[in-house]
C-alpha cells in the first residue's frame, strides 16, 4: 500500500512539472502580457522601469527558471494585474463563495437525481422513466451557462423573485442570503440531477438485469431484500467512483455559473486572471486544480477498492 | 411414481417490436419422484423458458398461460409472490449455465451460500456458518472456512459452479433445475460436475430436470429425455427409447450431431437450416423447412402427439398410419436394430 502511495506521489510530481510547464510555455507564446494594456500610453522609460520591477523584462527561459524555482518553495508569486493578491489571499477571499456554492450544488442535485434513477429504474418504461429520461435529457443538453441566463430571466427578472446578481458576503459568507443563492444552487444542480439519475438508472438497469440477482430471486429471497442485499451495493460502484470528482471540481468553483451571477469566487477569478494574462495567479490555480484532480483521482480507486472486491491497487 | 411436477399446455410469449414472440407453444412435461428428466433442443428452443415459468421468474411483461402448472398437486400459476417464494430455493431450486455472472461479485462465497438457508428455515450464526461450511464440503470443495470468505472471482470455474451446486442445495428442494450446468466448462470438468449432480441426487434423494443442447451430455444422466423444437416437446421418452428408438426427424438430427469418435465419416453432422422466427405464426410442423422427411402435411397441418410406448411419444405425420413408407439413416437404423435386439433379450413393460 506505501509503494502505491509513493508511486502515485511521483506520479503526481511529474504531471504537475508538465502541466506547470505547459501553461507556462503556453502563456509566454500568446502576444500581449499583464502590463501591455495599462503601459501601452506610458513613456519608453517610465514603461522599462515597470517591466523591470515585474520581472517581465527577462528572456521566457529565465523566466520559466524562477518560476519554477519558486513553485517548489511553494511560492506562486504575486497577481500583475491584481496587486496584494497571492494564492494564499485567493484561497482566503475567493474559496468560501465557490465552495459553499459548489457545496448548495452537490446537496441539491445529487440526492434528488439518485432518487430519480432509482424511481426510472423500477419503473422502467412507465411514465416516472420517461419523464425522467426526457428532463435529465434535456438538462444534460442545456449548459448551466444558458439555464442560468433563461432561470436570471425569468425567475429574477420576469418573475422577480430572486436577485439577479451578487453573493452574501461577511456574516452571511456561509448561512445567510439564501435569496441570492437559489438560481446559481439551481444552475449547477439541475445539471448534477440529470447527470445522476442517468448514471444511476443505468447502473440499476444493468444490476437488475445480471444473472446474480435472478440467482438471488430462485433462493427465494423477497424482493426488497434483493434489493437491499445484491442491487445496492453493485449498483453504486459507478456512484461512489463518481462523486469525489464531483465534490472537487463543484467546490473549486464553476466558471459560467460564477461569471454571469457575478460571485466573487475562484471560477470567476481564474477568468479574469486568464483575460489579463495574471502569470502567477494562472499557474497557481492551474497547478492546484491539477493537483486536487489527481488527488481525488486516487481517492476514488480507493473507494474502488473499498466497494469492489474485484479491484486490486496492489499486489498481496 | 409420483408425480412430482405437471405442466400441461404451456404457452409463454414475450412481447417485442418486431410482434410477440411465441417461446413456449404448448409444452406437456412431467417429472416424476427420484427422475431426472433431460430436456433438450437448440437454444431458442423454449427450455429455459419452461423452467424459469415454472418458478415464475420470467421478465415482468412475459405471458404466462397453461391448462396446468403444478408442483406436488400445488397451482404454480398465479401463486401469490409470498407463496411462491417459499418455493424457490426451498422447494424447487435452478443453477444457471455460467456461475461467475451467476454469482454476486461483491458477496462473500459463505454468504451467499447461505442466503436460502437464513431465509427458509431461519438459521443464523454460527449454526448458520458450520451449515454452509458442511454444504461447502458436500460439493466437494477443500477447506470450507477458507473458501467461504473468498469471492467469486478468486475461485476456479469448477470451484463456482461447485459453489452454484451449494447455492441450490442447502435449503433441501425436492427438485433440482439444472440450465446448462456444464456448458461454461471445460470437458473434463463437466464430467467431474455431472458425476458430482448424480451423487448428490443419490444422497439427497433429488428429481431432476437437467437442461442441454448435448445428447451426449443427457446419455450419462437421464432417466427420461424430452426433445424441444421451437416451444414444443417433439419426442420424449426413457433415456434408452430416445437413443436407440428415435422417432422424430429432428431427433435423428441431433443424435447424428453428437461427435462420435469410432465414426467413419470424415465432418460431423449438422443439420441444415435455423429454427423458425419465434414472432412467426407457425403453420404446420414447425420443424418442417429443415426436415429432409417433411410430407405435404407437415407443411399443413401441425402433427398430433402419437404414442409409441407408455412412455415414449413422437409429434410427426411419420407415425401416422397413412404416412409413406421412409427408411430414416443408415445410423438411426443402426440404432434400432440395437433397440431391437435388446427387446428380444429382455421383454419389457412385463
Amino acid at each position: 500500500m506505501l509503494k502505491v502511495i509513493l508511486r502515485r506521489l511521483i506520479a503526481l510530481l511529474i504531471s504537475l512539472f508538465l502541466i506547470a510547464s505547459a501553461t507556462f510555455f503556453l502563456l509566454a507564446a500568446v502576444p500581449g502580457d499583464a502590463l501591455s494594456a495599462q503601459t501601452d500610453k506610458l513613456p519608453a522609460a517610465t514603461r522599462k522601469q515597470v517591466y523591470q520591477n515585474t520581472g517581465l523584462d527577462q528572456p521566457v527561459l529565465k523566466r520559466y527558471g524562477i518560476t519554477m524555482t519558486n513553485m517548489l518553495h511553494g511560492d506562486f508569486g504575486t497577481s500583475i494585474a491584481d496587486p496584494g493578491m497571492t494564492m494564499k489571499t485567493v484561497i482566503e477571499e475567493k474559496l468560501p463563495p465557490s465552495a459553499r456554492l459548489g457545496l448548495q450544488q452537490i446537496l441539491f442535485g445529487v440526492p434528488l437525481g439518485l432518487l430519480l434513477g432509482v424511481l426510472a429504474a423500477v419503473y422502467k418504461n412507465r411514465w416516472v422513466d420517461r419523464g425522467v429520461t426526457v428532463v435529465s435529457l434535456l438538462l444534460m443538453s442545456v449548459p448551466s451557462l444558458i439555464l442560468g441566463l433563461l432561470l436570471q430571466s425569468y425567475f429574477g427578472g420576469k418573475l422577480g423573485l430572486f436577485p439577479i446578481i451578487g453573493w452574501p458576503e461577511g456574516s452571511d459568507l456561509w448561512f445567510g442570503g439564501w435569496a441570492y443563492t437559489i438560481l446559481p444552487t439551481l444552475a449547477g444542480g439541475l445539471g448534477y440531477i440529470a447527470s445522476y439519475a442517468r448514471l444511476l438508472k443505468n447502473s440499476m438497469l444493468d444490476v437488475l438485469s445480471s444473472d446474480y440477482v435472478l440467482t438471488a430471486r430462485t433462493k427465494g429471497l423477497p424482493g426488497w431484500r434483493v434489493v437491499s442485499e445484491h442491487v445496492i451495493r453493485n449498483a453504486a460502484i459507478p456512484i461512489i467512483t463518481s462523486l469525489p470528482v464531483t465534490v472537487a471540481f463543484s467546490i473549486t468553483g464553476s466558471v459560467f455559473v460564477e461569471s454571469i451571477f457575478v460571485i466573487p469566487g475562484v471560477g470567476q477569478y481564474f477568468v479574469q486572471a486568464l483575460t489579463n494574462r495574471d502569470v502567477p495567479i494562472i499557474m497557481g490555480e492551474t497547478v492546484l486544480l491539477a493537483a486536487l484532480y489527481i488527488v481525488t483521482l486516487f481517492i476514488t480507486d480507493l473507494l474502488y477498492m473499498a466497494v469492489d472486491p474485484r479491484i486490486k491497487l496492489y499486489q498481496s | 411414481m409420483t408425480t412430482i411436477i405437471e405442466i400441461k399446455n404451456l404457452q409463454v410469449t414475450f412481447p417485442d417490436d418486431g410482434g410477440p414472440v411465441h417461446a413456449v407453444r404448448g409444452v406437456d412435461l412431467t417429472l416424476n419422484q427420484g427422475e431426472t428428466l433431460a430436456l433438450v433442443g437448440e437454444s431458442g428452443s423454449g427450455k429455459s423458458v419452461t423452467t424459469h415459468a415454472l418458478l415464475n421468474i420470467l421478465p415482468k411483461d412475459a405471458q404466462v398461460s397453461a391448462d396446468k402448472l403444478q408442483f406436488n398437486g400445488q397451482d404454480l400459476l398465479g401463486l401469490s409472490q409470498r407463496d411462491i417464494n417459499q418455493i424457490r430455493g426451498s422447494k424447487i431450486s435452478l443453477i444457471f449455465q455460467d456461475p461467475l455472472s451467476a454469482l454476486n461479485p461483491t458477496m462473500r462465497i459463505g454468504k451467499q451460500i447461505g442466503e436460502a438457508l437464513r431465509f427458509h428455515a431461519h438459521v443464523r450464526g454460527t449454526a448458520l456458518k458450520q451449515a454452509v461450511h458442511a454444504e461447502i464440503e458436500a460439493v466437494g470443495l477443500p477447506d470450507p472456512q477458507l473458501i467461504a470468505r473468498k469471492y467469486p472471482h478468486e475461485l476456479s470455474g469448477g470451484q463456482r459452479q461447485r459453489v452454484m451446486i451449494a447455492i441450490a442445495l442447502i435449503a433441501h428442494p425436492q427438485v433440482l433445475i439444472a440450465d446448462e450446468p456444464t456448458t461454461a466448462l471445460d470437458v473434463t470438468l463437466q464430467a467431474k460436475i455431472i458425476a458430482l449432480i448424480k451423487a448428490q441426487k443419490q444422497q439427497r434423494d433429488l428429481s431432476i430436470i437437467f437442461i442441454t443442447h448435448d445428447l451426449g451430455v443427457v446419455a450419462n444422466i437421464a432417466d427420461r429425455v424430452a426433445i424441444m423444437y421451437a416451444g414444443q416437446i417433439v419426442e420424449v421418452g426413457t433415456a434408452e427409447e430416445i437413443f436407440y428408438n428415435p422417432q422424430h426427424p429432428y431427433t435423428w438430427g441431433l443424435l447424428d450431431s453428437v461427435p462420435d469418435p469410432d465414426s467413419q465419416r470424415e465432418t460431423l453432422f449438422t443439420l441444415p437450416g435455423n429454427p423458425p422466427d419465434p414472432h412467426e405464426e407457425l403453420v404446420g410442423d414447425a420443424f418442417a423447412p429443415r426436415n429432409p422427411y417433411a410430407l405435404a402435411i407437415d407443411f399443413q397441418e401441425e402433427p398430433p402427439l402419437t404414442q409409441v410406448s407408455t412412455t415414449h411419444f413422437v409429434r410427426s405425420w411419420l407415425l401416422d398410419p397413412q404416412a409413406p413408407a421412409y427408411e430414416p439413416p443408415a445410423s438411426i437404423r443402426e440404432r434400432w436394430a440395437i433397440y431391437q435386439q435388446d427387446q428380444r433379450e429382455v421383454p419389457t413393460h412385463g
